[in-house]
This record gives structure tokens, sequence and C-alpha cells, in this order.
């Protein structure tokens, strides 16, 4: 995790991330105790962001949670192929 | 358990009018005044049937000023599968705790719903209206679990968030059993149509319903899709692998899925008239 990179503390549920709080691999900075619940998931999708990390190094439980979810995109199962399409689909129809 | 099933068997039976429907329905004798007559005894459900056959999602040229109407534009399944979606919503919402995350997840049922009559329609299915009322009332479990167990309803979709375990397990340790369960419990209490009820009872284990196994199947693909879509909320955004059984039998890699998605979405807007029922 770059240094560089900018912290979130709050993930503005319904609205784009700024590109500022991206970093260049597609990855953001987020408190400790941040929810990763379904709006919050929602906002990660939209933006595309690939990874999210916490910034005190205990990032077990976050980096599980939007693992799982991001892993669906990589399955080689049919749903797995069919939820990259829906994402795809999502982004390019701002949904 | 034992503690949900008595509060489901509490549960105010359905309306006897729907009982009635039921009854004469599949009779081939039955015409469109007899079940217009059974209709008229309830004005309220006369009037919300009117204003959903009415809304674009229907598309009907003209409009309709009855239910005698209504039946021979849209024909006797579709005004009956309005009336029995209505009067079952119409059980839970008097007693939701809080009508908000209701509209969530009925907001999902719509979802699945279109996804349903969409996908069997570019399965090759003509008569799609059974599709869209499976769909419209599969998680009727869920919906059961919400209004009566609501404590544990939160505690549920709080561990959702952070368990690594598939929200079927997660509502298994907290309920003790899953809302497929109680949703088959419940049609099957209610005598529903069988198909109603394998929607209810199988759509996340598509493979184990006996009667109605292509119509289940779709739905549960149907649920999945529309939580990929997130189109509200059923408490968890996560899809689950398909049986490769099923993905084969419904040939859904030769689908053209653009063409799909941008026809669920248009149908899924016209379909949210069904929000007028909460």
């Amino acid at each position: 995790m770059g240094e560089s990179q900018i912290k979130v503390d709050k993930l503005q549920i319904g609205s784009k991330l700024s590109r500022d709080v991206i970093s260049a691999d597609n990855r953001i900075v987020v408190k400790k105790d941040t929810v990763i619940d379904k709006e919050t998931l929602d906002i990660l999708i939209l933006n595309s962001i690939e990874e999210v990390w916490i910034y005190d190094d205990n990032s077990a439980l976050i980096k599980e949670t939007v693992d799982k979810i991001f892993s669906r995109t990589q399955n080689d199962d049919f749903m797995g192929k069919l939820y990259k399409i829906v994402l795809d689909f999502r982004i390019k129809n701002n949904l | 358990m034992s503690n949900i099933l008595e509060k489901i068997d509490t549960i105010p039976t359905l309306p006897s009018i729907i009982e009635r429907l039921n009854g004469v329905i599949y009779k081939p004798q039955t015409n469109a005044k007899e079940v217009a007559k059974i209709l008229s005894m309830d004005p309220a459900l006369t009037s919300k049937i009117l204003r959903i056959v009415n809304s674009a999602f229907y598309g009907l040229p003209n409009r309709i000023t009855s239910i005698t109407h209504a039946i021979i534009m849209l024909g006797f399944n579709t005004v009956k599968n309005v009336a029995i979606s209505s009067s079952v919503l119409d059980i839970f919402k008097r007693n939701a705790a809080d009508i908000n995350f209701l509209k969530e997840i009925w907001k999902h049922c719509i979802a699945v719903a279109s996804c349903a009559k969409i996908l069997s329609k570019h399965c090759g299915q003509v008569l799609t209206e059974e599709f869209f009322i499976s769909g419209l009332l599969h998680d009727i479990g869920y919906i059961v679990l919400y209004v009566y167990q609501y404590e544990k309803f939160l505690e549920f979709i709080e561990k959702c968030k952070s368990s690594t375990e598939p929200p079927i397990l997660v509502e298994k340790s907290i309920f003790g059993y899953d809302h497929q369960e109680i949703g088959g419990y419940l049609f099957k209490k209610w005598n529903m149509p069988k198909i109603l009820e394998e929607s209810a009872s199988y759509h996340h284990i598509p493979l184990l319903a006996q009667e109605h196994n292509f119509t289940v199947s779709i739905v549960s693909v149907a649920d999945n899709l529309a939580k990929a879509l997130s189109l509200g909320n059923s408490g968890s955004i996560f899809t689950e692998s398909l049986p490769p059984e099923l993905v084969d039998a419904l040939n859904l890699n030769a689908l053209n899925w653009e063409l799909i998605l941008n026809d669920i979405l248009r149908e899924y807007n016209a379909a949210l008239v069904f929000m007028e029922m909460l």
C-alpha cells in the first residue's frame, strides 16, 4: 500500500468517489471500523475499486469481505462470469 | 423454530375471496363475469387491480374500467395473480415494524419477478405470467421472518455483514430454519398453487423442486441476477454458484445477456407499479 494514498474517513453513500481518493491501481484506504455493507459495496463497484485497505494494518475483516465480492468476478463458474457481465452493464448504465 | 411456526399459525388466512377465486379459476366453464362478481366483493382490491392493469406495465391501449374488461384483455391468470400478490402483501404490511425495509424487500421481489419473466421469454417460453408471479412471491418466507421475528432479523442483517458464511446458513443459525422452509410451509398452509409453493421452497436449491423444476430454476437465476443488479434489498448482495446441470438445462451460456439485461431494466421500471401494493 503506497504512502501517497489518501485516507477516506467516510464513504459517501450514493455518490461517486472523487478520483483523488482512489489510487492508480484502484485501491482506496478506509478507517479501521468502516463497515462494508451493501451501500458501501455499491460505491466500490460503481467506482471500479478493486481493493480496500484499512489504514492500521489490521485489515483482515474488510479485505476478506471485499474479496468475497470481487472473487465472484473472477470465478470460472457460470455465475462468476455472469456477475462480471452484470457489473460491466451497471457501470455502463450508471446503475 | 416452534416459536416461528406458532407465529405463522397465527398469521391470518388468505382472504376468503382469494380462496373462492382459486376455486373457480381453473374450471373450464368459469367465465369472466363470474370472476368479476367474486372480486367485486372487495372494492379496495378491485380498485388496486384496476390501477395496476391500467399502468404502463401492461401497456393496454385503452383504459380498463371493470374487472370483466380486465379479464377479457389480460386473461384470468393475470388478474388472479395481481389479486393474490396484493392480498398476500396486505397481510404482512399491517404488522411490519419498519415499512421502509419491507419496501426494499418488495422491490427485490419485483426485480426477481421481472428477471424471471424476461429470462423465461429468452428461454423460449411464451406464457410468462407464472414466472412473474413465482418470482414476485418467492421470498415470502423472508417477509415472514422480517415481520414476525424483527429483532432476530436485525441480528441476521448485522451478522451477514461480517460473516463469511452464505446468508442461508446465517439464517439457520439465528432462526433455526431458513426463509425457504418458512415460505413453503406458509404457502402449503394457505393451499396456494404448487408452483408458488415450490418457488418459495427451493429457489436456493432449485434441483430439489419436484413438479416445477423449470420455473424454480428460472426463479433461482433471477434471484441471483436481481442481487447482482442491486435492485432492492434481500439482506445480502452475494450471488450463489448455480449447479452446472441447471446452467446446461437452461442453456444459459448461449443467451445474449446484454440484450437480456436491457430488457430486464425496462421490465423492472414498468413493474415498479407493484410498489403501489405497499
